[in-house]
């Protein structure tokens, strides 16, 4: 069974219908690139594989947990760990306490386990000396990172990533995306909506085209950045590569 | 002469002060529990509750304190509850009172604190009751400190009015040495000054957390 | 009719402090003017039907601030272009907003 699958999946928000049909599978250990204009429904999509948002029609499965059904749709949160692009870590926390909240409350590790596990998490990221600093305190790299941290410590078997570095300050995209390519090295199974096209070629298994809440095109980076086959990616990608 | 009469009275003055304290602690207490308790359901969006709670809010928002008060401690008389003396009266109508005032308060800030928050929360799987207790609410403790202390100044202004049910606070007692001494203007005066002595530190305090807020 | 800016932003406020005046003109019954407080107060020392002069007066005040706070609502309706708040279910145009009033001292 695939890690990921959506079959039909049809989303509206009031009159307006965002996914109109999306069929996606995710092998376990796949880096998927999520790329597509905005308002085509690519976050959308994310969000609806990890429960913020509900469906219409159509069933999402991860990792074999039914998410289309709300009795156990919040399944999901133990196997896939979610980074947004405003990293909404908790302002009234220190880095290592963010990253603990769950350890201890989900989780239920002792105190100890618990910030050993998130020394481990942080280090992990490259933020081990920053464990008693609080959000306000850190760049947005920093920050977006600790969330990245946060969200490993709780070890997931699937990675989403929102556009994670969409608010960042050109020079801090790099320290993140750094972190994002370790963890496709080490096998962790990513859904990555970004803008970055630089990282979808490099680290990308497949690209994954959605256009006005359907998937018009997939492959391989290098085939389909080169060589689109549809005309709607080719027009997308012209206005995004080129400029 | 004159205010050598205020000056006996001076007790029965600080009889009035500590029954002015004691109701607007109490009531503090109280109203501050009901308040989060009610934005709390409120903001949790539960089914049935939406409406009881919206008409306990309209209610004790769209009349005066003061008629609450005549409401319920002539009320509890009407009803035979004899325990409900005037204290008890005042206290469960400023708990009503203000609790209403108070609940919207936390609930804007509750709604303040961004949306993100719940979803990452949510993401990392923690429950309802644990988002809402580790991450929404120290979190709106900050916002929601200065309205909160500002409120609780007029809260104090507000139990003045338990003097209209015979509750012996500081309005009653300065009506007391007026009946004895007469000199209402003085002993008026007096009495606004002491309001203004238990009031002036905490619009410092009030002031003082609005900067924090702010800084932050 | 087109309204300059800043009466839009202060509309609502001054509705609802207009709204607790009219509430607050119950307290005046405690220096002997007539009005609905103590009147109620009269009428329930000389029949003792407590519960119905209460609620009434209640009521009444209920009435008042809703009446006027729908008023209020109409008039913003209509003089505000563009509107106020999103058109649809009659809406409250006052809303009292604790965290923008701050520390006023209630």
């Amino acid at each position: 069974m695939s890690m990921i699958e959506l079959r039909n999946v049809h989303k509206r928000f009031d009159e307006l219908e965002v996914l109109k049909g999306i069929d996606l599978t995710v092998e376990k250990g796949e880096v998927v690139i999520i790329i597509g204009a905005s308002g085509s429904g690519k976050s959308t999509m994310l969000r609806v594989i990890n429960n913020l948002e509900p469906i219409q029609a159509g069933e999402v499965w991860v990792s074999g947990i039914p998410v289309h059904d709300p009795k156990r749709a919040d399944e999901v949160h133990r196997i896939a760990g979610m980074v947004f692009q405003q990293f909404n870590l908790f302002p009234h926390l220190t880095a290592l306490r963010n990253v603990t909240l769950a350890l201890r409350k989900v989780k239920k590790m002792s105190g100890a386990e618990a910030n050993e596990a998130g020394r481990a998490a942080l280090a992990r990221v490259g933020l081990a000396e920053k464990a008693d600093a609080y959000p306000s305190e850190m760049s947005g790299g920093q920050q977006q990172r600790v969330a990245i941290a946060r969200s490993l410590a709780m070890e997931p078997e699937i990675m989403l990533f929102d556009e994670a570095t969409s608010a960042l300050d050109p020079e801090l995209v790099g320290e993140v995306t750094g972190v994002m390519r370790q963890l496709a090295k080490e096998g962790m199974t990513m859904l990555v909506v970004t803008h970055e096209m630089g990282f979808a070629r490099d680290v990308g298994d497949r690209v994954v085209f959605i256009d006005e809440g359907l998937i018009a095109e997939q492959g391989k980076p290098a085939v389909l950045f080169t060589n689109p086959s549809n005309p709607r990616t080719q027009q997308f990608l012209h206005r995004v590569l080129d400029r | 002469m004159g205010w050598q009469g205020i000056l006996n009275s001076s007790g029965i003055l600080f009889a009035g002060f500590v029954g002015t304290v004691v109701l607007s602690i109490a009531a503090i207490v109280t109203g501050t529990i009901l308040g989060l308790l009610v934005a709390v359901l409120r903001t949790a969006h539960i089914r049935g509750l939406g409406v009881p709670l919206r008409i306990y809010l309209e209610v004790f928002r769209g009349s005066p304190l003061l008629v609450q008060m005549l409401f319920i401690y002539f009320g509890a008389a009407y009803l035979g509850l004899r325990f409900v003396e005037t204290f008890t009266a005042a206290l469960i109508a400023l708990t009503l009172y203000e609790g209403a005032l108070i609940s919207e308060i936390f609930r804007a800030g509750i709604e303040a604190v961004p949306k993100g928050q719940r979803e990452a929360s949510r993401s990392l799987g923690l429950s309802r009751v644990q988002i809402e207790r580790y991450v929404i609410l120290p979190q709106t403790a900050t916002i929601v400190l200065p309205p909160l202390v500002g409120q609780y100044i007029g809260l104090v202004k507000d139990t003045a009015l338990a003097a209209a049910i015979g509750y012996f606070e500081l309005v009653r007692e300065g009506q007391a040495i007026i009946d004895r001494i007469g000199m209402p203007i003085e002993v008026f005066a007096v009495v606004s000054v002491i309001y203004f002595v238990i009031c002036y530190p905490m619009s410092l305090f009030a002031r003082r957390l609005e900067l924090r807020t702010l800084h932050a | 009719m087109v309204f300059p800016q800043a009466l839009r932003t202060v509309y609502p406020p001054v509705i609802n402090k207009f709204i607790q005046l009219i509430l607050g003109s119950s307290l005046v019954s405690q220096i002997a003017l007539k009005e609905i407080t103590n009147v109620s107060q009269t009428i329930n020392s000389q029949t003792l039907l407590t519960m119905h002069v209460f609620t009434i007066a209640l009521v009444l005040y209920l009435v008042l601030s809703n009446v006027t706070a729908l008023l209020a609502d109409v008039v913003a309706r209509r003089a505000f272009k563009p509107p106020l708040y999103p058109p649809g279910r009659l809406r409250r145009v006052v809303l009292v907003d604790p965290i923008g009033q701050m520390v006023k001292g209630g």
